[in-house]
């Protein structure tokens, strides 16, 4: 199969950032999650977990909370005092609307989703009505003393409850007035010292009032005479989230100490219709404060200041113990943050802010397998470009040439010129960029960098041709009539005729460059386009979908090819399907066109397709001592999936010419360096 | 065996060989012989003392006449020791023993024998006796209900296969001939039978322990009715029994087994339970679990004799009981406490030794153990540790006191055992312990010694832990050096081959 020189690059110093809410949509089986930096991702819980939309973060829109409402409709609210609407379909903010009550800490939608209540700084409880396009501000609450940190609406839709600083106030919704007043025990560990922030609040249809503190208690109130109906010390530190299953027969917490419990509603006796909340289970899958919890039918969700967005199945709700039932931890983005320039040996690491260009070192050794070579020349810090405003980038990318980058805001789209003299690179951005580029959800340069193709959040398909210092528009591909969907994935034939893009649904389109025109689509399948790659010579498209799938498609002959209806007639290796993380990227080696390279967070793997492919008998891993084993052993238990998972987590992989492979890993103990220290449990003594 | 008189019986004279004990009695042609049989392979005849009527030497009659009392010798080869035991009889007051065999373990002589009713009993002779030259008594318990019919003629025998089955030989209840029959003595059921209409000997033996499963027909191993039975009847049974279940929900299964705690044997609610702890676990299963526990401690101190000891520590080890249920354990040591330290003050302790011995008997503490393993509740079991009395609360702190230096005397800390409370456990009940009495069990002069044993211990594992403490910092630096050492650094380039 071959030897490789392999860049191992660990320099990538990307942290992700912390989590800070999430919501399930129990209808679309949807995770909305809200990480510290503004950021908003949408996980399809039914296709593998894959992080389908995100919504590039804000420095200044930090969200404190995040609801579904009216079915599919998201909103978040957060410390700026706006209440924004998100656009799911053009992956754009819809509106975003001043609450005028300070700071926003809390919001919830009403039971049948047609309300919208927030809590803010200044102790006011607002209500909002959805209507069809927008929110219309309805009426305040009586006004608290303290900020509303929390807010739970009764099932029914007539009482909500709001935790606030020592106390918990319940609301009649038809009045506005506080029904009750429940004052929280201030004590921390037997001593009377600090505040007790009321972290989280739930109300049951029951009428009881469940309660999270900063004192590490959860607390049970009946909320019709406003009275402490029992209470659990769980922790020694802040209880900081809470979440309720939608049958109210059991919820999870999630503690500063990063553990999740879990409370299940259960018979005293077997033959008693009498029931009790009982802290069944403990779970420990955080190192630092768990901002945030979900319950879904089947999962406990959990995410906090450790970046980790944690789906814990509830082994008594999962109905096939196979895979699904594992435990999923998800750290990293489904997408590459990462572009390479092969001729220049160029690696361009996407920020939230900024980016940074370096070049590989070199080495004139030579070795066998396992060994480091000594470097002639080292990595170099070429430069790092830092963006204007608040805004996060959304995606970049480095042409092949190494001379253009470029990349888009939510507003303006940048794109620069690079010079290189000896050691030294200069940058020049080409100014005047037209305002239709701005919010590109994807930017990919053609193998000879004189295109530039730019996915827009309307749907449409930017051609660019670049010139020394210039650029010009060629075309737009408009999206089919009727659809808004926002092309996230591109990919162009290095021959420079094809185009192919594919959104989060609708299958992929393929667009004839040379024509100008839609050539055809790929029909859709069920699961998300993870990658995206066309083959030179051969104009093949491999597409990787998130239930891992991987599929040939020719596009001349505008059918799957032969090898893709074999592979799909036989089937994948159970263990090829069992992969936990998406295929981020698919290149090809140019002199071996029977060679598909592909990876994920935890593996690369080469396909031959010339060689058989594995049954669920074969070995899809081949052990290491393999390679100590004569020609005709390896020969013999040969097939077409080679797989390396010596690099992980790996970010991008790449074949810089072909004998020379580039491995980005980012290793979780350097992100876990940078995050601030969690609370220190002593292993020994008191 | 068959004396008629003490003075006469085996007593002096040592039988062939060991500890396997008698095989067989057999009578002979001559009312006023017997041949005896062990298992040294050595058959003895010996003369009877006739004291009763020359006419009626019917062996049954003979018994009911003589002393109703049987004893077992049991001849120790190695120590040449005889011992007696006088076997009480349990329910079956007035009959006769027909047949007899013995099998042995480490511990036990199990003498299984077939009386006159019917009926099988056990009894276990211990193989080291405690005072062997005193007369113990030993009580006959009931295994197996009217096996045989009781009015037959000819007398029944038995033949233990293994140490769940045996083969009786006889005329069951509802037939008028003979059957060889195999039992299950484990489960109390009828594994197979084969109808002798022929007649035979009344003599049975068997000679190969691998045999069994070759002739148990386990498909009708469910089936509890005597006298034989085709397999095809068998089977038509099964399919309907297999009907009757699937329509049956699984609750029903879960109150058949509340009925047995009830009203059944230990062994019997054992065997039982453990079936229903292997099956899928239901969500009420806790429940469920709860329930037995309530029901079985409520038989326990309604039945003193009842001591449901296997059954309690399966249940504590589902790890499923709440703290109420603990505290009726609770209740129950308690009673045991108060006994074991009436047997504490009863016999004085033996000479000094270097190490205390446990302060509760093995029973008790595997009883004690079972809590020390189950899950609690601080601030609900604290209020309730408190009622406890002194004496006890020094008891229980006695012992784990005891298990502390059991602990600490190998260096894994732990104790013997399949299932041992860990030092965790220990340490966090003796902290429970004091916090709930510290001020009652400082005004015990008894707790004194223990209080300042322990105070040394806590300061010990002070300095332990402080060096501990310094010895984690430096492992840790030790850890990074090496760390940094395998670490490639943020850059390299690798030669990799791809197999």
């Amino acid at each position: 199969m071959g030897e490789f020189r392999v860049h191992r690059v660990r320099f990538f110093n990307y942290v992700p950032s912390g989590i800070r809410c999430v919501a399930y949509n129990n209808q679309s089986n949807r995770l909305a999650v809200s990480r510290t930096d503004g950021t908003v991702e949408i996980y399809n819980l039914s296709a593998n977990y894959f992080q389908e939309k995100f919504f590039p973060g804000h420095e200044s829109r930090a969200t404190e909370a995040l609801c579904w409402a009216k079915g599919h409709r998201l909103f978040s609210a957060g410390l700026n005092g706006e209440i924004i609407e998100y656009d799911l379909q053009a992956l754009n903010i819809k509106y975003s609307m001043d609450a005028f009550g300070g700071p926003i800490w809390s919001m919830t939608a009403s039971p049948g989703g047609s309300q919208l209540l927030i809590g803010c700084e200044d102790g006011s409880v607002k209500l909002f009505q959805i209507t069809s396009d927008k929110i219309q501000f309805e009426r305040n609450f009586d006004r608290q003393k303290s900020r509303i940190l929390s807010l739970s609406w009764h099932p029914s839709g007539t009482h909500i409850a709001a935790g606030s600083i020592d106390y918990i106030s319940v609301f009649d919704v038809k009045s506005g007035s506080a029904a009750h007043k429940m004052m929280v025990d201030r004590r921390y560990m037997g001593v009377s010292k600090r505040k007790c922030i009321i972290w989280g609040v739930a109300f049951l249809s029951d009428g009881t009032v469940i309660s999270v503190d900063s004192a590490g208690k959860v607390q049970f109130w009946d909320s019709a005479t406003g009275t402490l109906v029992k209470s659990h010390l769980i922790s020694n530190a802040d209880v900081q989230s809470i979440a309720v299953s939608d049958q109210e027969d059991s919820f999870v917490v999630g503690t500063a100490e990063g553990t999740v419990f879990h409370f299940q509603l259960v018979s005293v006796t077997s033959n008693s219709n009498e029931k009790q909340w009982v802290r069944t289970k403990p779970f420990q899958h955080h190192t630092h404060d768990v901002r945030t919890v979900a319950h879904s039918p089947t999962a406990l969700i959990s995410g906090g200041t450790d970046t980790h967005l944690v789906i814990r199945p509830l082994m008594e709700k999962v109905e096939v113990k196979n895979y699904d039932a594992a435990l999923r931890k998800i750290t990293f983005p489904h997408r590459r943050l990462i572009s390479c320039s092969k001729k220049r040996q160029l690696l361009l690491f996407q920020f939230a802010h900024h980016l940074e260009l370096w070049r590989l070192g070199s080495t004139v050794a030579t070795g066998k397998n396992g060994d480091i070579l000594p470097l002639s020349k080292n990595a170099d810090h070429l430069l790092q470009l830092k963006t204007k405003g608040p805004e996060n980038i959304i995606c970049s990318s480095i042409s092949p040439c190494g001379s253009w980058i470029a990349y888009s805001t939510a507003s303006r789209f940048f794109l620069y010129r690079l010079s290189y003299e000896h050691d030294n690179v200069s940058l020049q951005r080409v100014p005047k960029m037209p305002a239709f580029l701005r919010s590109a959800l994807q930017i990919l340069f053609s193998e000879d960098s004189a295109k530039l193709f730019v996915a827009s959040n309307q749907g449409s398909l930017h051609i660019i041709q670049l010139s020394e210092g210039h650029f010009k528009h060629l075309h737009t591909f408009q999206p089919p009539s009727g659809t808004v969907e926002s092309m996230c994935l591109l990919a162009v034939s290095p021959d420079g005729s094809w185009l192919a893009a594919s959104g989060t649904s609708a299958g992929v389109h393929i667009y004839s460059l040379k024509q100008l025109k839609p050539h055809c689509t790929v029909p859709a399948y069920n699961f998300p386009v993870t990658a995206l790659a066309i083959a030179p010579n051969t104009n093949n498209l491999v597409i990787a979908h998130s239930d891992q799938q991987v599929f040939e498609y020719s596009i001349p002959d505008k059918q799957y090819t032969e090898w893709s209806r074999t592979i799909q007639k036989q089937g994948f290796h159970h263990l090829w399907l069992q992969r936990d993380t998406p295929i981020t990227h698919i290149s090809f080696h140019p002199k071996r066109p029977m060679h598909i390279l592909l990876h994920d967070a935890y593996m690369f793997c080469i396909i031959d397709k010339s060689l058989p492919l594995p049954n669920d008998k074969t070995l899809l891993y081949n052990p290491l001592s393999l390679a100590n084993e004569s020609d005709g052993a390896r020969r013999r238990t040969a097939h077409a999936f080679k797989i390396s998972k010596k690099y992980k987590p790996l970010l991008f992989m790449e074949l810089l010419d072909e004998r020379t492979l580039v491995a980005v890993e980012r290793p979780l103990d350097d992100i876990i360096a940078q995050l601030p220290p969690p609370i220190k449990k002593k292993k020994f003594g008191t | 065996m068959a004396a008629l008189e003490e003075e006469f019986t085996l007593s002096g004279v040592p039988l062939g060989a060991g500890a396997d004990g008698l095989l067989g009695v057999e009578q002979s042609d001559k009312a006023d012989q017997f041949l005896v049989t062990d298992s040294g392979r050595t058959v003895i005849l010996y003369k009877v003392l006739r004291i009763w009527n020359n006419e009626d030497v019917n062996m049954e009659k003979v018994f009911k006449a003589t002393h109703g009392t049987y004893f077992a010798y049991v001849q120790k080869f190695n120590s040449r020791i005889l011992s007696k035991y006088t076997l009480l009889p349990g329910r079956e007051e007035k009959s006769v023993i027909q047949s007899f065999t013995a099998s042995v373990d480490r511990k036990f002589i199990s003498l299984i024998s077939l009386s006159s009713d019917g009926c099988i009993y056990e009894t276990l002779i211990p193989t080291h006796p405690s005072d062997p030259d005193q007369d113990q008594v030993v009580v006959r318990s009931l295994l197996l209900k009217a096996v045989v019919s009781s009015t037959a003629r000819n007398g029944a025998v038995l033949s233990v296969l293994n140490q769940d089955h045996i083969a009786v030989l006889g005329t069951p209840l509802s037939a008028s001939t003979e059957c060889l029959s195999i039992w299950n003595i484990k489960f109390q059921t009828l594994q197979a039978s084969k109808e002798l209409p022929q007649g035979t000997s009344s003599q049975v033996s068997f000679y190969s322990a691998h045999a069994v499963p070759h002739f148990v027909n386990w498909e009708t191993s469910q089936e509890c009715g005597l006298g034989p039975q085709s397999s095809e009847q068998s089977r038509k049974s099964l399919r309907a029994r297999k009907v009757e279940v699937s329509l049956q929900p699984a609750m029903s299964a879960s109150k058949q087994l509340l009925l047995t705690v009830k009203n059944d044997t230990e062994k019997h609610i054992e065997v039982e339970l453990r079936k229903f702890l292997a099956i899928k676990q239901t969500p009420d299963f806790h429940t469920l679990v709860g329930d037995i526990v309530t029901e079985l401690l409520g038989r326990c101190k309604a039945e003193p004799s009842f001591y449901p000891r296997n059954c309690l520590v399966q249940l504590i080890q589902t790890h499923m009981l709440s703290y109420r249920i603990i505290e009726n354990g609770f209740t129950l040591k308690e009673a045991n406490c108060s006994d074991c330290e009436r047997e504490l003050k009863g016999k004085p302790q033996g000479p000094a030794e270097e190490r205390p011995p446990s302060p509760v008997t093995p029973k008790r503490a595997a009883l004690l153990n079972a809590i020390l393993h189950s899950a609690y509740s601080e601030a609900f079991l604290l209020p309730h540790l408190k009622d406890v009395p002194a004496q006890h609360v020094t008891l229980f702190l006695q012992y784990l006191y005891f298990l502390y230096l059991k602990c600490s005397e190998n260096a894994a800390m732990t104790l013997p055992g399949i299932h041992p409370p860990t030092l965790n456990q220990i340490m966090d009940w003796i902290c429970l312990l004091l916090d709930a009495n510290f001020t009652v069990v400082v005004m015990i002069p008894e707790a004194k010694r223990l209080l300042i044993s322990l105070y040394k211990f806590v300061k010990a594992q002070i300095s332990i832990y402080s060096e501990l403490n310094k010895i984690e910092v430096s492992f840790r630096e030790l850890q990074k050096l090496n760390q940094e050492k395998n670490d490639t650094g943020l850059y390299s380039i690798e030669v990799l081959e791809l197999v």
